[in-house]
């Protein structure tokens, strides 16, 4: 199969600076020549390509949007291009690199003390420590204001209760960010850094997932584990802390969800090229040209929202309801996309010859992780109408 | 050491090719551009050299149009020092012309090249001319398609070639010129460190005339539709047959 | 200027690749065209026998050079050679084959001439007295026409393209009278090294 193009149809690589194509470059080769070989067999049985984390590691794909402590200190439209051309490959390897950056390195970065980033930073940005970021819970997941885990003061420090669901990375993490409640209410909601191995600390992976397979999903297991004062972070204190690591995730994934999206137009196109039915290739058929055409188009628009998104967020101006707006969108149709392009490739489309059945799978959990796409249409809504539809 | 290594932006061989309306060159619009893969080759053989040697510069040289200037990024983002920007716009130059212009170059270096390392081919041109012509209008030993190199304590480089039925090991003692070919060794990528290092790496542009080209292209066409399939027979009795054709028709034998 | 083409033909114990002698047919058919003779220039071992079957494939002459030196095939040497006999012969072309080390002489003699260079030649015709060379180009997607300022053109054919030609007759065949070995670059006190010499 000849080498992967991408659709840029409005040529929106003239609006990238010659650093961020470099950047781009980089991660679609290594997308190409390291993740793809091995992808359809680790998601087939359900294995992370660990591998894979020491040459992210190396090319500097983890916290790359960070400043110093040995991070790349790139803007947002690079770091939102490297998410871009990692999902190309897989939601999963996306996942990881997301969490890693947005989840775990830049809350310590955030609100961390020098001594708590100069201790972690380096080490996970060269991937010798992964991270993962313990919000969601059994019982809590939209609504994670409400999450049942304590942290309770003791002399010299805290002692942590509860149980987080859902966590990437979970059971291959060497550090956990944890939030949990220090009082009643959401007011109290402290990060705190979990090591692995630490007494009560345990990360049991969940198995048996038709989606995501190629990334490590865990829940953690918190039973009276005791953590000094230092492994809490100091800058922040209620729901804003974990939110705004997820405004930085989540902001990756609306780049990210342009990479699945391509991968599946790319397919897709090429496929419909070749195949014949009824004496002529089916891309010549009406019906799988306006497939296509819908396809492009949105991933045209995708790709536009993504690059303004992202240059407002340089300027430091994006708003939380913009990057909901365009996780919302993106991500949907990149599921969209995802299954139309199987519906092209027909009996073919559902075997792991093929990538989108495997991204259509992945993109069910990306709709649904970091804000679902119902909680992302109630932020925007409340931002449109001034009105609250949560509760 | 200073190695220099020559290098092409030419178009991806996955772009499809749109021959212009002059007849001549090719639609550029909407065309991705790379690396010359084969010089990919080249700039690592260098960066290892340079690693083993433990200093030294990598000059990374270029002849081809203002947007070239990204492709000489690209080297200095995988390690490359110093980049040598000769500003041409034509697409499929005369192989002389180019040789001389990059010869001319190099022989304008300081401090002078060590090494001279190119891809074997581009894949756009495909002449695999310029390494050697390089090398024999500078008096350089060159080797070319080299897919093993190897510096001896004393300097010289062992390197390895293939050759019909084997292949071939010979000893150089540089200043020389080599041509690096597939299976020499795997190019790094260019990490994101390495990117933003390249912002601040110097890409000179010296005033070396562009020599005059003792060839052109008249014209460009598509080639031939690929004939269909054929069946001449069945079992060992169509064997006459197929040999006949293959000798007279497809002329492969 | 003559108005004579050169083929040139790698020996190796008096034989010679078939693919050589398709340089030497064309060679011949271009000469003819433009009012030439087309000359072999035979290197390698056995030079001498195998030059004198070259009539047979049309040339009217062949030069045989069989020195130990190029008993191998060495790419500085073969070049600084064949320019040099090429030179002498103030030739309209050098034609050669794209095998493996045509490929890489070719460009080396095109170098020393100050040549035009076409490699990979599918095709080659004379208009209005003038060589036109069609070749592949982007990776087979297109075929250019090239065409020449210079006095000489250095052609290489692809392989199994071009016809042999069987004709009557016999080349006046004559040793190279030159060591091949003063051709060869000499190491000098500006410390550049000879020809690598194989190990
Ligand atoms: C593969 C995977 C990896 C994950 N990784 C992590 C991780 O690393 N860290 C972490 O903390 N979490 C992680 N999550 C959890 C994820 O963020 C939650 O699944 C998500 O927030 C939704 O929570 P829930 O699954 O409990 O669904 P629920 O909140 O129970 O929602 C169920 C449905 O109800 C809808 N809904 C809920 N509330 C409303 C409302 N007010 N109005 C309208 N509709 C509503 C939802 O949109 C959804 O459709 C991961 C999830 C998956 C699948």
């Amino acid at each position: 199969m000849s080498a992967y193009r991408a659709l840029d149809l409005f040529e929106l690589d003239a609006l990238l600076t010659e650093e961020e194509r470099l950047v781009r470059d980089t991660a679609r080769s290594f997308v190409s020549e390291r993740v793809l070989p091995v992808i359809e067999r680790h998601f087939e049985q359900g294995s992370f390509p660990m591998d894979l984390i020491p040459q992210m590691a190396e090319l500097g794909f983890f916290g790359a949007n960070l400043e110093g402590y040995g991070c790349a200190g790139l803007g947002a439209v690079a770091y939102g291009l490297i998410m871009q051309e990692l999902e190309r490959g897989d939601s999963g390897v996306r996942s990881c690199a997301s969490v890693q950056g947005s989840l775990c390195m830049y809350p310590i970065y955030a609100y961390g003390s020098e001594e708590q980033k100069e201790r972690w930073l380096p080490r996970m940005a060269a991937g010798e420590v992964i991270g993962c970021f313990g919000l969601t819970e059994p019982d809590h997941g939209s609504d994670p204001g409400s999450m049942q885990t304590r942290a309770r003061r003791t002399a010299g420090g805290w002692v942590l209760n509860g149980t987080k669901r859902w966590i990437t990375n979970g059971s291959i993490a060497d550090l956990a960010v944890v939030w949990a409640r220090t009082g009643e209410d959401a007011s109290s909601i402290r990060g705190f850094l979990v090591e692995k191995g630490t007494p009560g600390f345990s990360a049991p992976q969940i198995e048996r997932k038709w989606s995501l397979r190629a990334s490590v999903t865990s829940d953690l297991i918190l039973e009276d584990v005791e953590v000094p004062d230092s492994a809490m972070l100091p800058g922040v204190q209620g729901l804003r802390g974990p939110l705004s690591c997820l405004n930085q995730a989540r902001y990756g994934i609306a780049w990210g969800a342009i990479g699945a999206m391509q991968a599946c137009f790319d397919e897709a196109l090429r496929y419909a090229t070749a195949r014949t039915q009824f004496g002529r290739p089916i891309a010549g058929f009406q019906l799988t040209q306006h497939k296509l055409c819908e396809m492009a188009s949105e991933i045209t628009k995708a790709q536009l929202l993504a690059l303004r998104l992202g240059r407002l967020k340089e300027q430091g101006r994006a708003q939380p309801w913009q990057i909901s707006l365009a996780k919302r969108n993106n991500v949907y149709w990149a599921l969209e996309i995802a299954r139309t392009a199987r519906q092209i490739l027909g009996a073919s489309g559902i075997t792991h010859e093929y990538q989108c059945g495997r991204h259509a799978a992945n993109l069910e959990s990306v709709i649904t992780y970091e804000g679902t796409h119902e909680i992302h249409t109630l932020i925007v809504g409340k931002q449109l109408t001034g009105l609250d539809a949560f509760q | 050491m200073h190695i220099v290594v020559l290098i092409k932006r030419v178009p991806d061989t996955a772009s499809k090719i749109t021959i212009a309306a002059d007849g001549r060159t090719i639609e550029t619009a909407g065309l991705q551009f790379v690396l010359n893969p084969y010089d990919e080759f080249a700039i690592e053989a260098a960066l290892q050299l340079k690693e083993q040697v433990g200093a030294g510069t990598v000059t990374v040289m270029t002849l081809g149009p203002a947007e070239a200037a990204q492709t000489l990024r690209s080297a200095l983002a995988m390690g490359a020092d110093r980049g040598v920007h000769l500003e041409h716009e034509q697409q499929l130059g005369d192989p002389y012309a180019i040789a001389r212009t990059l010869a001319t170059a190099i022989q304008g270096l300081a401090p002078p090249a060590d090494l001279v390392l190119a891809g074997r081919q581009a894949v756009d041109s495909q002449s695999l001319a310029v390494g050697p012509m390089v090398a024999s209008l500078l008096e350089l030993p060159c080797v070319t398609d080299v897919t093993r190199l190897e510096r001896q304590p004393e300097g010289k480089l062992r390197v390895e070639r293939e050759v019909e039925g084997g292949h071939e090991v010979l000893l150089v003692e540089p200043p020389a010129l080599l041509t690096t070919n597939k299976g020499l060794n795997e190019p790094r990528y260019a990490s994101l460190k390495g990117i933003m290092a390249a912002k601040k790496k110097p890409i000179e542009e010296p005033a070396v005339p562009i020599a005059p080209a003792l060839s052109a292209i008249l014209r460009l066409e598509y080639p031939p539709a690929r004939q269909g399939g054929r069946i001449v027979g069945e079992g060992a009795a169509a064997v006459p047959e197929l040999v006949r054709l293959l000798r007279e028709e497809a002329k492969v034998l | 200027m003559s108005n004579d083409v050169i083929a040139f033909v790698q020996a190796r114990q008096g034989e010679v690749k078939r693919t050589n002698l398709e340089a030497v047919s064309e060679g011949a058919r271009l000469a003819a065209g433009l009012g030439g003779r087309c000359v072999a220039v035979v290197m390698g071992s056995g030079a001498a026998e195998a030059a004198r079957r070259m009539g047979r494939h049309g040339a009217a002459r062949a030069i045989a050079v069989d020195e130990p030196a190029v008993h191998d095939y060495n790419g500085d040497v073969y070049g600084r050679t064949l320019a040099e006999i090429a030179r002498a012969r103030d030739p309209r072309a050098v034609v050669l084959s794209a095998t493996a080390a045509g490929k890489d002489l070719a460009p080396r003699v095109a170098a020393r001439l100050q040549a035009g260079y076409a490699a990979d030649c599918t095709g080659v015709e004379l208009r209005e007295g003038r060589i036109v060379a069609r070749r592949p180009v982007y990776a087979g997607k297109a075929i250019a026409e090239v065409g020449f300022e210079s006095p000489v053109a250095v052609l290489s054919l692809r392989p199994n393209n071009f016809e042999v030609r069987e004709v009557e007759g016999e080349a006046r065949s004559r040793p190279h009278p030159r060591s091949p070995r003063a051709c060869a670059p000499t190491s000098s006190s500006s410390g550049r090294a000879g020809a690598p010499p194989p190990i």
